[in-house]
């Protein structure tokens, strides 16, 4: 890769096609190396970034690769470096590629609910991912969704964990002041489950769920639309035939206990925990009901994402790499060891492994093994957000005219997300939006009233 | 012999009074063996409650070892989020002596003798100045 090489090497072409780390003159050659263990990686990011900045620099001055081989022989590398830096800054011209622009405000404090769909924002911390971008965040337990939007709302918070509707709920006005937000990075897909208590181990028929108390997180949740869109789909009426509240997840397992609840759409670690302490059983995972849903997102305000530009790449950065991090499988008992403790989602260590390794115990008497219970990409389909916005219109949380398409541009930052991703090593999609097909129906993206219309059920008008 | 104090007697009765109740507390609160079959793949990832029908609130010797670690290590900072109890303490003290200090000290600038004769000794100062009439 003749980006690598060292451009200070009058024996070396800069154009040949060398070996794969850059420092012998052919493949054959790094093999031999390779075998006598004498083929060294590059020393550091910031080297590398050297060596692509003042090479990139004398491909310019010397277009003929013999005339740079000329004047190295006779200089020398480093006379030549001397003479070079005297008319280009090379040193300043390597740290604008490598950090992309100063970071205006170090210290950041960013709000998270102790569940396993933040895991990329929490593991971060403990795991160094936001040390590695140049960044000292505070992780701050909050207590529910409503508290995380209104510290958010009133900058206690840079950013914070939020669910993945909650962005566009906010934008648009709905339950709080209309202040625009973002949601540059979906956390996690797929992770979540419902859990019905362990009296109705018999009841496994939706159709027999008439009068039974359900939890959401929030009402702005993809919890809260998944099992309306699961109820409706098996012929109940969410508002007419059962009750939904709104419970923080952190007292979700205690309320199913103390029988005030019959079940609950909610996030892992809670449904796992239910069945650890045996007050309920898994009924069916959310991957079963929309494979590859969105659930959690990272959040800032349009003010954050325009005003601190630098800071809000790195962060966003940062929560990338962790993610990229988390998505392999061998990671995740790592990752579950690292956000157990009580600084974090305060969990039994088997708890959490069993939801981030797939391998877990239903509450009915049998072990699944569902690898890709919960899986983590970052990238906000812009889709993602129109089909939340024919929920939130279906079930009467927003009324009158929507611009999809607008609103899912300005609040679902995917082309910042697929920037970045291209920087860490993940492969971010072509386009932004795609179909995708929930419970056996098709969505398409480009004709959301048709598809809010195509339900029996939903919110009298 | 000399009778026993009253003081004596009623030490005893709350000791045993006490007592009676830590192991009530314990006997509710323990595990009652095996509960139910198991296939002992799926024990390993289920918590006590469901293996072995401990209850889930904690008995006397799980909160006495919980509150012995507290004790020990007063001052221990995990992260914002855990932080030992001596720390928090300190926060919550601070801010009452921030609020009694208010308190004390807004009253006292206003320098008035007679104000703060009436903070001081209320009688003295209807004493003083309301008999006079």
């Amino acid at each position: 890769m003749s980006t690598f090489d060292n451009p200070f090497n009058p024996s070396r072409s800069l154009n040949s096609s060398g070996c794969s780390c850059g420092r012998h003159t052919s493949q054959a050659e790094h093999e031999r190396d390779g075998a006598q263990l004498r083929c060294l990686p590059v020393e550091s990011d910031e080297k590398r970034y050297e060596n692509v900045i003042a090479s990139a620099v004398m491909r310019a001055l010397f277009p003929q690769d013999l005339g740079r081989r000329a004047f190295l022989q006779s200089l020398g590398a480093s006379t030549a470096l001397a003479a070079l830096s005297q008319f280009f800054p090379l040193k300043t011209a390597t740290e604008v590629f490598a950090s992309g622009g100063a970071i205006e405000k170090k210290d950041l404090k960013v709000g998270f609910i102790p569940i396993t769909c933040g895991t990329p924002i929490i593991m971060a911390q403990p795991m160094g991912f936001y040390a590695k971008h140049g960044l000292n965040v505070e992780v701050i337990k909050t207590a529910g969704w409503a508290v995380i939007r209104d510290k958010t709302l009133n900058k206690e918070y840079d950013a914070a964990h939020m669910l993945s509707p909650m962005p566009l709920a906010i934008t648009l006005g709905a339950g709080s002041q209309p202040i625009p937000y973002t949601a540059p990075a979906i956390e996690n897909i797929n992770g979540q489950a419902i859990t019905l208590a362990i009296k109705h181990k018999d009841k496994r028929d939706p159709k027999s769920w008439k009068g039974f108390k359900f939890a959401v997180p929030f009402d702005y949740s993809m919890h809260n639309y998944l099992l309306r869109y699961y109820l409706a789909e098996h012929g109940l009426d969410p508002d007419q035939d059962v009750q939904i509240r709104a419970v923080p997840p952190p007292e979700m397992v205690a309320n199913l206990r103390a029988e005030n609840l019959d079940g609950y759409l909610g996030p892992d670690p809670m449904n796992q925990r239910a069945v650890y302490d045996g007050v309920g059983f898994i009924h069916v995972l959310s991957k079963d009901i929309w494979e590859g849903h969105p659930c959690c997102a990272f959040s800032a305000s349009k003010e954050f994402v325009t005003g601190l530009p630098n800071t809000y790449a790195a962060l966003l950065k940062a929560i990338i790499d962790a993610t990229a991090f988390a998505t392999r499988p061998e990671n995740r008992k790592q990752i579950a060891e690292a956000i157990a403790p009580p600084n974090y989602l305060n969990q039994p260590v088997t708890v959490i492994e069993q939801v981030l390794t797939g391998t877990f115990a239903d509450g009915l008497g049998t072990v699944q093994r569902v690898p890709n219970r919960v899986d983590f990409d970052p990238f906000p389909w812009q889709s993602f957000a129109i089909w939340i916005m024919t929920q939130m219109k279906r079930w009467g949380q927003i009324k009158g005219d929507v611009d999809y398409a607008k609103v899912a541009q300005d609040v679902y930052l995917a082309t910042d997300t697929a920037k970045l991703m291209k920087e860490v090593g993940l492969t971010p999609p072509a386009a932004t939006s795609k179909t995708f097909v929930v419970m056996g129906k098709t969505f398409d993206p480009g004709k959301p009233e048709d598809y809010i219309r195509s339900f029996k059920i939903k919110k009298a008008a | 012999m000399k009778p026993v104090s009253l003081t004596g007697r009623a030490a005893v009765v709350s000791l045993a009074l006490l007592f009676s109740f830590l192991v009530a507390w314990h006997l509710a609160t323990r595990g009652s063996g095996a509960t139910q079959h198991m296939d002992p793949e799926y024990a390993k990832l289920m918590g006590a409650t469901a293996t072995q029908g401990k209850s889930a609130m904690p008995g006397p010797l799980d909160v006495g070892a919980k509150l012995w670690e507290h004790l020990r290590q007063p001052f221990y900072d995990n992260g914002p989020n855990d932080k030992g109890v001596g720390i928090q303490l300190a926060f919550s003290i601070a801010r009452v002596a921030i609020g009694y200090l208010l308190a004390v000290a807004v009253p006292l600038s206003f320098r008035s003798r007679r104000s703060i004769s009436l903070m001081i000794r209320p009688a003295h100062y209807h004493a003083r100045n309301v008999e006079r009439h």
